[in-house]
């Protein structure tokens, strides 16, 4: 069932691409134009998709592991609010920290150690070091 | 021999030595990382390249390549656990050799043939690279449109059981080149009121997020394991009879490495398990392979590492990138100005026989840096890896802010990589996409100019032999690859 789902997906966004691509300017016999190559591509994706829906082969899907996921996605989401408004050090100790919960060990005294001193050493090598345009701290 | 010396002078400046040598240091640091590939090590590294200057930052850029291609053996001889996918052939002989307490042994075996197979490639490359530039310089838009296609082909062709889903990889990665604003026309394609996408997408995020941050979410459950034996420059002699065992295995596997490395869509895992497979079938104890032989470790390491370097043939020569990784090195050029391809010799020698230069101070390096320092090695594997994982998420946010000093690469990078982790549960390998994304644009390109010159007649692109062999190949390679699943789905009816 996967694997129709997965093929499915690509296919719609693949039809949805080709639906977009129709509003750029079109093509003419020795001009190919800005739509040549979306309307192909995308047109191609969808016949693919297609072809995958009604001769699939072997299901070589996996379950996904939705804890790492989402604590990496929630980590990298707070680096990217954060970074320009509170700093690197912020940014840095709250996507590791948040990361972290992806895997099931809790250890957190030596995890807090080791990314007190990674902020740090972040710090020194990319602001102080490397001149990144960012505040280490700010607004707090 | 001019050439030479004029890139030994340049790989020599201290500033490209010590790039040279950072790069093969961090590459091999990386790689020994179980599951943190080569194209990651290169994802993460690109940005630290940027205030370089080109020369600099391509020679680290190629020693992050083979020093991470070197390093993934320590993992899979030391834990079982491949760093790259080349060196999982490593595993079947380097690991059990480890269990009968040999790893040192095996260890130093991987360097010696990395070495050779790494110099001999670079021989190849050396001498193999002018003669293609020289062909490659009466290539017009039907050549070059057509060895792409070709690339295309192979890449969806070889390496997987099921094409369709490299080739639909391959359109992927194309459409998503075409995001951006249209320079034919001014057009803007998929931008969908973002500023930040009127340029199009930039590679370090789509690089980044499909192998950097979708190989850190696969693998963070993987447990961390101790490496349990240590390991003594005196633990790593070989036996007599380990030396004359490896001989001819490295030398052979150093001719199927130069024989696929070149070869779109094949690459050092092709070679590594061709030379395997040649060496299990020639041995008169074929049983005992996988059980701990010397030949089992000699020839795919050899064959990988002469296919890293003579991947650079088509890439530096013609601008056509074989494999993910050489699509990846290739976005590293444009990124530093360097437009890679026939006239890369003439208009800057000094980057190119510099580059190569700086290969043979790679490889001097690699053999200098692995055995003294195995332990260092072996202590990086010793960290738990629910330390490690969460400062390269730091690292790829960092190096993806630093390219523009924008939240929005970041965001891409988050987009990138939640999508290779989706594909890759599913069965799909992003390689393909990063492939179909570097190249899509120069096809398109080439097929406009085509279209022009030949005044809208598609024969134009079948006016030139070269053009008609890429095109009649790329059809024998379709037509090979549907006998292939014809026939795999007979035998499982």
């Amino acid at each position: 069932m996967t694997r129709y789902i997965t093929w499915g997906m690509i296919g719609l966004f693949g039809a949805g691409a080709f639906i977009l691509a129709l509003g750029f300017a079109s093509t003419t016999g020795q001009k190919i134009g800005p739509a040549s190559a979306p309307l192909f591509l995308s047109g191609g994706i969808a016949v693919l998709s297609l072809w995958g829906i009604l001769s699939p082969s072997k299901d070589e899907s996996l379950a996904l592991e939705w804890r790492p996921l989402l604590a990496i996605v929630a980590g990298v989401l707070l680096f990217i609010l954060t970074i320009e408004r509170f700093g690197l050090v912020p940014a840095t100790l709250l996507c590791m920290g948040v990361s972290y919960l992806g895997q099931l060990e809790r250890r957190f005294a030596s995890f807090a150690i080791y990314v007190a001193l990674f902020a740090a050493a972040t710090c020194l090598i990319f602001i102080f070091g490397l001149g990144l345009p960012v505040a280490p701290l700010k607004g707090l | 021999m001019e050439n030479l010396l004029l890139g030994l002078s340049t790989a020599l400046l201290p500033v490209n030595l010590i790039a040279c040598f950072a790069g093969v240091l961090l590459g091999t640091a990386i790689g020994v990382i179980p599951g943190i590939g080569a194209m990651a090590a290169i994802a993460l590294i690109l940005p630290l390249t940027f205030s370089l200057d080109p020369t600099t930052g391509i020679v680290m850029l190629a020693g992050v390549y083979y020093g991470a291609e070197y390093g993934g053996s320590t993992a899979s001889i030391l834990l079982n656990l491949p760093g790259t996918p080349s060196n999982a052939i490593t595993c079947l002989d380097g690991y059990p050799m480890a269990q009968q307490g040999r790893a040192g042994v095996a260890l130093f075996i991987t360097t010696v043939a990395s070495f050779v197979g790494g110099s001999i490639g670079i021989v190849v490359l050396t001498l193999l690279t002018p003669v293609i530039v020289n062909i490659g310089m009466a290539f017009g838009p039907a050549e070059y449109f057509a060895l792409i296609l070709l690339c295309f082909v192979a890449v969806s062709a070889i390496g997987s059981e099921d094409p369709r889903k490299n080739m639909v990889m391959i359109l992927i990665g194309g459409l998503v080149s075409t995001v951006g604003t249209d320079i034919y026309d001014g057009v803007e394609r998929y931008t969908f009121g973002f500023d930040n996408l009127l340029d199009g997408l930039s590679l370090v995020p789509v690089a980044m997020g499909l192998f950097g941050l979708s190989e850190i979410i696969l693998s963070v459950r993987s447990a961390s394991q101790k490496v349990k034996q240590s390991i003594s420059l005196r633990s790593m002699i070989p036996t007599r009879t380990d030396w004359r065992r490896m001989f001819w295995p490295m030398m052979r596997g150093a001719g199927f490495g130069c024989l696929f490395g070149p070869l779109p869509g094949t690459g050092p895992s092709v070679a590594a398990m061709t030379s395997y497979a040649s060496e299990r079938s020639i041995s008169d104890t074929p049983e005992e392979f996988g059980k701990g032989r010397v030949e089992g470790i000699a020839g795919p390491e050899s064959s990988n590492n002469a296919a890293v370097q003579t991947a650079f043939i088509p890439t530096l020569s013609l601008g056509i990138p074989g494999t993910p990784t050489m699509a990846i090195m290739i976005g590293g050029l444009m990124i530093h100005g360097v437009v890679p391809g026939p006239l890369l010799i003439q208009n800057e020698p000094e980057l190119f026989w510099g580059l190569v230069a700086s290969f043979w101070i790679g490889n001097l390096l690699l053999l200098v840096l692995n055995i003294p320092l195995i332990g260092l090695w072996v202590s990086l594997l010793n960290i738990p890896y629910r330390l490690l994982y969460p400062s390269i998420i730091v690292l790829i946010c960092i190096g993806s802010y630093s390219v523009s000093n924008s939240t929005f690469d970041v965001a891409l990078v988050l987009i990138f990589g939640v999508i290779g982790y989706l594909l890759r549960r599913q069965g799909f390998s992003p390689a393909p996409m990063l492939i179909g994304f570097v190249l899509t644009p120069m096809l398109e390109e080439n097929l406009r100019r085509g279209m022009l010159m030949g005044r809208g007649e598609l024969s134009y692109f079948v006016s030139s032999p070269i053009a008609i062999g890429a095109l009649l190949l790329a059809l024998g390679l379709v037509l090979f690859s549907l006998f292939r699943q014809h026939r795999a789905r007979r035998r499982a009816t």
